[in-house]
């Protein structure tokens, strides 16, 4: 039964292996899909490469059905996986400076690890200047604590939330995802930007 | 058919299934919440009633008895216990407590479930020689302050755990009772010296 | 360019259905043998608070944010997600070098310099640190692997993150188109 290195207390070095296995896999799936190249990655928000959409969310969708049909047939301990925690304040504004950011500079930090890898100089760039982000934010953490310590509600998921089950939760992301795929290739067509999709 | 509707068909298959299928995630973690907490509680040290006050009439250093209660209910307590309320457990005043490995922490409230919990948080951060007192006050107000006389017919271990009982409950309230007149033979000394009595399980 | 892809054959990258299949593949796996998901931003703040912990190793002690990932003598260096950050360098290097991508390169618009371009990522840069310290976790750690675990801090922070991306779209538009 999974998690399987929770459940069995295996060792540090064993676990740091498959992290490192694990980033394998995560950094050779990014740059396959594109994610190594900003330009590509800002398509998403001027339409003219949704490539973001449709990775992110087929993804999502792997993982959570996945999950789901694990837990179903008692391979995985859900109560293990880690949820992550909802402090509504600090996510919302998190979100909205993370955005901010993602448009200014076209990265995220995942996928500039990933494009900085294969000689991206921009992407070194914008990871030179998350240390930075982070250091502000650690120099200046007395100021924000208060409002990033607020409104605590735990490991809260959306399904819990709502009041039904992860199925069917499940399939309503995947019903908005189609939906959202169909619109992303449309998008593509009406803003099509061949001088830049040639480029990149 | 271009690769979108492929993935838009096989991930709506999927979803439908998932989403008729019954929602079963929970019984796992509780059961692991229970299997835990058993866990922890097999692990833990209990002194019972009798041992803490033969602890307390030898006078033990190093027994240290914690009383957990509300500011407002700390109305004879064990003697020479300490208040401690829960909302002030973890404040700096009273960090010396538990940061320490030379005293050891006997830990109650009203019943069990105060204590317990206390005892499983100040566990799980690492500080040891921590107890907890079985059946709380109310068993330390049952069995050693109104001990009940067990009957002629019980065995002769209940007896003279009667009869130690009566000679504590003098100790610390000062009431004599006279036992019935059919036990009326010498009672134990109170044991002396330093000893510490260990319960299985091992806190070292 | 006359590099031959070693993965995909004969289109520059993979269909993004397929490669988002993988990534999630992955991402299953993470959470089936380690019970979390992936990530990025932790691991740099690892580097951060390991720099500023070398830098003035006192302050670091004392500081209510850096101080209690050092508590205890821990490094933070040596922590899960720095190990999985290697990883996807090694990945992203690995699948450039078959798919002959390998090349020092600044891209950017033909609208900007590439001067411009690195001042704008590592503003971007910046930002995107500063927001996912207070998201606790960028678009990997919190948008996706939280969306997939369901829990409501992933779908409310990827809302966040696209919607003001989306919504900020128009003003820098510049930049790259």
């Amino acid at each position: 039964m999974g998690p399987i290195i929770p459940i069995n207390d295996i060792s540090m070095e064993i676990n740091f292996l498959i992290a490192f296995l694990v980033g394998l896999g995560f950094g050779f799936a990014l740059e396959q899909a594109g994610f190594s190249s900003s330009r590509k990655l800002a398509g998403m928000f001027y339409g003219y490469d949704t490539v973001v959409l449709k990775v992110f969310f087929t993804a999502a969708i792997t993982a959570m059905l996945g999950l789901v049909f694990l837990n179903y047939f008692e391979l995985i301990d859900l109560g293990v996986v880690y949820i992550n925690e909802y402090y509504i304040e600090s996510a919302i504004i998190g979100g909205v400076i993370m955005g901010l950011g993602f448009i200014v500079g076209g990265f995220c930090p995942g996928t500039s690890v990933c494009a900085a890898a294969i000689g991206k100089i921009d992407a070194i760039a914008f990871l030179g200047g998350s240390f930075l982000g982070i250091l502000a934010f650690g120099e200046t953490y007395p100021l924000w604590e208060n409002i990033y310590m607020k409104n605590y509600l735990g490991g809260l998921k959306l399904s819990d939330a709502v009041g039904i089950s992860d199925g069917l939760l499940v399939f309503g992301v995947i019903a908005a995802a189609v939906l959202m795929f169909w619109i992303g290739e449309w998008a593509e067509k009406r803003f099509g930007r061949p001088d830049i999709t040639k480029e990149i | 058919m271009n690769t979108r509707v492929i993935i838009s068909i096989v991930i709506l298959a999927f979803g439908g299934v998932a989403a008729v299928l019954p929602g079963r995630q929970n019984d796992a973690i509780l059961l692991n919440e229970r299997q835990v907490l058993q866990e922890v509680l097999q692990k833990a040290n209990y002194f019972s009633v009798d041992e803490l006050a033969h602890l307390l009439v030898s006078g033990d250093p190093s027994i240290r008895v914690l009383d957990l209660r509300p500011v407002v209910d700390f109305k004879e307590p064990i003697p020479g216990a300490l208040n401690i309320p829960l909302d002030s457990l973890f404040s700096e005043n009273y960090a010396y407590l538990f940061d320490q490995d030379v005293m050891k922490n006997v830990l109650y409230s009203n019943d069990d479930q105060v204590a317990t919990r206390v005892w499983m948080i100040i566990t799980q951060l690492g500080y040891k020689n921590n107890y907890l007192l079985k059946g709380g006050l109310s068993e330390w107000n049952v069995s050693i302050l109104n001990p009940v006389y067990p009957g002629v017919t019980a065995s002769q271990e209940a007896l003279d755990r009667y009869q130690k009982r009566l000679a504590i409950r003098q100790y610390f309230t000062g009431t004599q009772m006279l036992p019935p007149a059919d036990l009326f033979k010498p009672l134990s000394p109170p044991i002396k010296g330093r000893k510490k009595k260990k319960v299985e399980g091992g806190c070292s | 360019m006359a590099h031959h892809n070693y993965v995909t054959g004969t289109k520059k990258y993979m269909n993004p259905y397929v490669a988002g299949i993988m990534l999630g593949t992955v991402l299953l796996l993470s959470f089936y043998l380690t019970g979390r998901g992936l990530g990025a931003s932790g691991a740099m703040k690892s580097a951060v608070v390991s720099t500023v912990n070398v830098v003035a190793p006192e302050y670091t002690q004392g500081s209510d944010f850096y101080g209690k990932y050092i508590t205890g003598g821990k490094n933070p260096m040596n922590s899960w997600l720095v190990f999985q950050v290697l990883g996807v360098l090694v990945g992203g290097f690995l699948s450039g070098a078959l798919a002959g991508r390998l090349t020092w390169k600044t891209e950017h618009s033909p609208n900007i310099t590439a001067r411009k371009r690195i001042v704008l990522a590592i503003i971007g840069g910046a930002l995107f640190g500063f927001g996912s310290q207070f998201g606790r976790g960028c678009t990997s750690g919190a948008a996706l692997s939280g969306m997939a675990t369901l829990s409501l801090a992933g779908f409310v922070t990827m809302m966040s993150i696209f919607g003001t991306a989306f919504l900020f779209a128009y003003f820098f538009r510049k930049n790259w188109i």
